[in-house]
């Protein structure tokens, strides 16, 4: 190595040191309280699982009814947890990709304990009997205007890096992780306004709120994962990202459909034939960019093949990755007008989709950034390879389970509503089986999500290893399985070099 | 990319969306229009008014506060989206006594009076659009079939109303031994609970209003057939 390259790369890991460490806390923050959320959210699952299929269980108890407990499941699992984690990746990574400090950390970790006070408030409430009634929306009216003001604080700072960054190309990465940040308020605010601000035609509200529903899922979580997963798969293979076309027709592709998606939950509803129609085309086209960005990201992990056994973020990232590819292809096969749609419209399909949405593509993928992101922002390695394992094989096979049985018993189900000539007990018979695997699977995702939250409570509290060997799942592997970035740097910034 | 490209793309792209699919249709469907009877087509002539009684306001607040949507949906579809239409008591009835065959899917009047129509999540009970005219059949089937069992025996007293059908409902669902399979939950904490053993239980405000709301829903008025996409009657049996 010349003295010059080597004299810029020491700089470089200068300057990430100083972006890690001016992220720490934040970002740290959103990690563990989502964490916590997500279990808080689990937890109410299996509840509202457990009445699903024994109606006896916690009855006639008005905060455990289970409609309220239903919401406050969902409400926990997207705000809590989902926006959360979200948020701690979605600034990091911009951060680092413009390559400039967060200079605004104490504004968004106020910011981050204001959105959990929110949310903590807002589960209470719906639990209480004060939900709004309005499908993921359950909050009180008042918690939403709050909730977007907290965000604003958090990614304003983002944004204006974004904005300030040295001239020239938006990453790959970049697109969707601005993209997520912009779509998010845009559809929240609007999803305010219309429903609960401006008086409207009940049915259109309700179109609304499916719409809303709709761009949560494909505007805002599966554009972070893809952020994130377009800077993880190139950063561990080493590889630069698959191919630059297939991003761009993923990215552009989802911009163009995923806005017209969500109202196909109202086929048959009073409300102008066009809405629905372009909704379920739109959900059937949300197939493509699935599928562009999943082959591209794919492709640039398994260059590196090796690096599936050892990393925990790949290994992440890469179901993520799959389930986001099952995702999308499930939503063009479920949402055929005239063919599947009639069967899925009500069926418990729509639980499995949202749950392989949040916990399958999305959090998994998450749960690869955050092993990725955590060592370099708190300066420890992981303490337990066991952990991650555990954490990993329960998350893989409780996901599996929620998501594809929910998923293609939903269909079942939907025969069963739609077979008019078999009473309506025959229906809800047809649905048992499935609910009872969901709530089999979420006692498996709860025990993983124990280990992960422990772990991460415990690198938070500092007492992550301090070493500059990160934490592989394999045996002894002597290639950095963090790709070209190095080691982490324990003894300090620069103390090792980039290679 | 760069960022110019990238900016207007971002908006050209969800704006279009956001203002075709979702703002202008809001602000389109806002004021409902009336719809009138046509001459020679309907029975009836002139416009038509709806008819929606009951607290349907504070009902549907308590429907919305417990979760209802979760498990039912109150929506019936046209035969091309789903075959809501033949569950005999969704979507009207196929035989009834007075007018014949009844059915027809939801219109916009169904949802009057509501601030947000809960059309549902998820379909694990059955629908209730047209819950109202269920109870109120049931209701009178079950006077009759009492009547003729007690003869002599029976006075006025003894008759059962959809509203008291309704209240036991919501109080334990499971109460029959034919529905103990029946998965709706138990709203029992909207009831006082009885004074002394073998009293009905008596229902808090919230819990009338509810079944105010629920017993609102019917689909048992004559609608312009401009509104009434229901499949050609099959002619006389
Ligand atoms: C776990 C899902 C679930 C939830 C939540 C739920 N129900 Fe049900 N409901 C059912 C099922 C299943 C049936 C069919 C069995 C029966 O009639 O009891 C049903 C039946 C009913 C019926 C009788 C319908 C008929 O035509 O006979 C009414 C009325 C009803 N539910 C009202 C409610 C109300 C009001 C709420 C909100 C407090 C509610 N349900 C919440 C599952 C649910």
């Amino acid at each position: 190595m010349s003295q010059e390259t080597k004299q810029s790369a020491e700089q470089d890991a200068i300057l990430r040191t100083a972006i890690d460490r001016s992220l720490r806390h934040p970002v740290m923050f959103f990690f563990t309280s989502g964490a916590a959320w997500l279990a808080v959210s689990l937890l109410l699952g299996i509840i509202a699982t457990a009445k699903m299929v024994s109606p006896e269980f916690l009855d006639g108890c008005p905060l455990m009814t289970q409609g309220r407990v239903f919401a406050a499941h969902i409400s926990t699992l997207v705000y809590g947890w989902g926006c959360q984690a979200a948020f701690g990746v979605l600034i990091w990574l911009i951060a680092r990709l413009t390559r400039q400090e967060n200079r605004a950390s104490g504004i968004i970790l106020a910011a981050g304990h204001a959105w959990n006070f929110l949310i903590a408030v807002g589960t209470f409430s719906i639990l209480a009997g004060y939900g709004t009634g309005v499908p993921w929306m359950e909050f009180p009216t008042m918690i939403w205007p709050a909730l977007l003001a907290a965000y604003a604080l958090i990614a304003i700072w983002t944004m204006i890096q974004f904005r300030v960054r040295t001239p020239g190309e938006v990453f790959v990465s970049q697109w969707f992780a601005v993209g997520a940040l912009v779509w998010f308020p845009w559809i929240v605010a609007t999803a305010f306004l219309l429903v609960f601000c401006v008086g409207g035609n009940p049915l259109m509200s309700a179109g609304v709120a499916a719409w809303f529903r709709s761009g949560i899922t494909y505007l805002f979580f599966l554009p972070t994962a893809a952020a994130a997963a377009y800077y993880l798969a190139p950063k561990i293979s080493g590889r630069p990202v698959h191919s630059y076309s297939l991003s761009l027709i993923g990215f552009w592709v989802l911009a163009v459909v995923g806005p017209w998606a969500g109202m196909q939950k109202l086929t048959g509803a009073p409300i102008p034939f066009f809405l629905p129609y372009m909704g379920a085309a739109a959900a059937v086209l949300i197939g493509i960019p699935t599928i562009a960005i999943a082959v591209s990201t794919l492709r640039t992990m398994a260059s590196e093949p090796g690096k599936f056994a050892t990393s925990p973020s790949l290994r992440f990232t890469a179901a993520g990755v799959v389930c986001m590819l099952v995702l999308g292809i499930s939503s063009t096969l479920t949402n055929l007008p005239n063919s599947t749609l009639p069967l899925t419209q009500f069926s418990i399909t729509h639980y499995g989709m949202d749950i392989l949405a949040i916990y399958g593509c999305f959090s998994f993928v998450m749960f690869g950034a955050i092993y990725f992101i955590v060592p370099r922002i708190t300066r420890r390695e992981w303490l337990s390879k066991r952990f991650i394992k555990m954490h990993f094989l329960f998350s893989m096979y409780g996901v599996i389970a929620v998501a594809v049985l929910s998923v293609l018993g939903g269909v079942l189900h939907g025969q069963g509503q739609e077979d008019f000539k078999f009473t309506w007990d025959s229906a809800v018979a047809r649905a048992y089986p499935y609910q009872m695997a969901t709530l089999i699977a979420w006692c498996f995702v709860l025990f993983s999500n124990v280990f992960f939250f422990a772990h991460l409570l415990l690198m938070w509290m500092r007492l992550g290893r301090r070493s500059s060997h990160p934490t592989l799942l394999g045996h002894a592997h002597l290639d950095s399985p963090h790709g070209p970035e190095g080691d982490i740097d324990n003894a300090g910034p620069g103390s090792v070099i980039a290679h | 990319m760069t960022l110019r490209t990238f900016t207007f793309g971002m908006i050209a792209s969800f704006g279009s969306a956001w203002l075709f699919a979702v703002v202008l249709p809001f602000f389109k469907t806002r004021d409902v229009k009336p719809v009138y009877f046509a001459d020679g087509i309907d029975e009836k002539t002139g416009v038509y008014f709806p008819k929606r009684t009951g607290q349907v306001a504070n009902g549907a607040k308590v429907y919305a506060q417990n979760g209802c949507y979760v498990c039912h949906t109150q929506v019936v579809r046209p035969t091309y989206a789903g075959n809501d239409f033949h569950r005999d008591g969704w979507a009207g009835f196929k035989a009834d006594p007075d007018r014949g065959d009844t059915r027809r899917e939801s219109n916009v009047f169904d949802y009057q009076g509501e601030d947000f129509a809960q059309i549902g999540v998820m379909r694990i009970g059955p629908d209730l659009s047209n819950v109202g005219s269920r109870y109120e059949k049931t209701a009178l089937a079950l006077n009759e079939l009492n009547k003729t069992k007690l003869g002599d025996a029976w006075n006025d007293s003894m008759k059962t109303s959809p509203e008291a059908l309704l209240f036991e409902h919501l109080y334990n669902p499971r109460t029959k031994p034919s529905m103990r399979w029946s998965t709706c939950p138990s709203v029992r904490f909207l009831f006082n609970e009885p004074a002394r053993e073998g009293l009905a239980p008596s229902p808090k405000p919230e819990a009338k209003a509810l079944v105010g709301y629920l017993l609102s829903m019917k689909k048992n008025d004559t609608v312009p057939a401009s509104m009434n996409y229901a499949p050609p009657k099959p002619a006389a049996q």
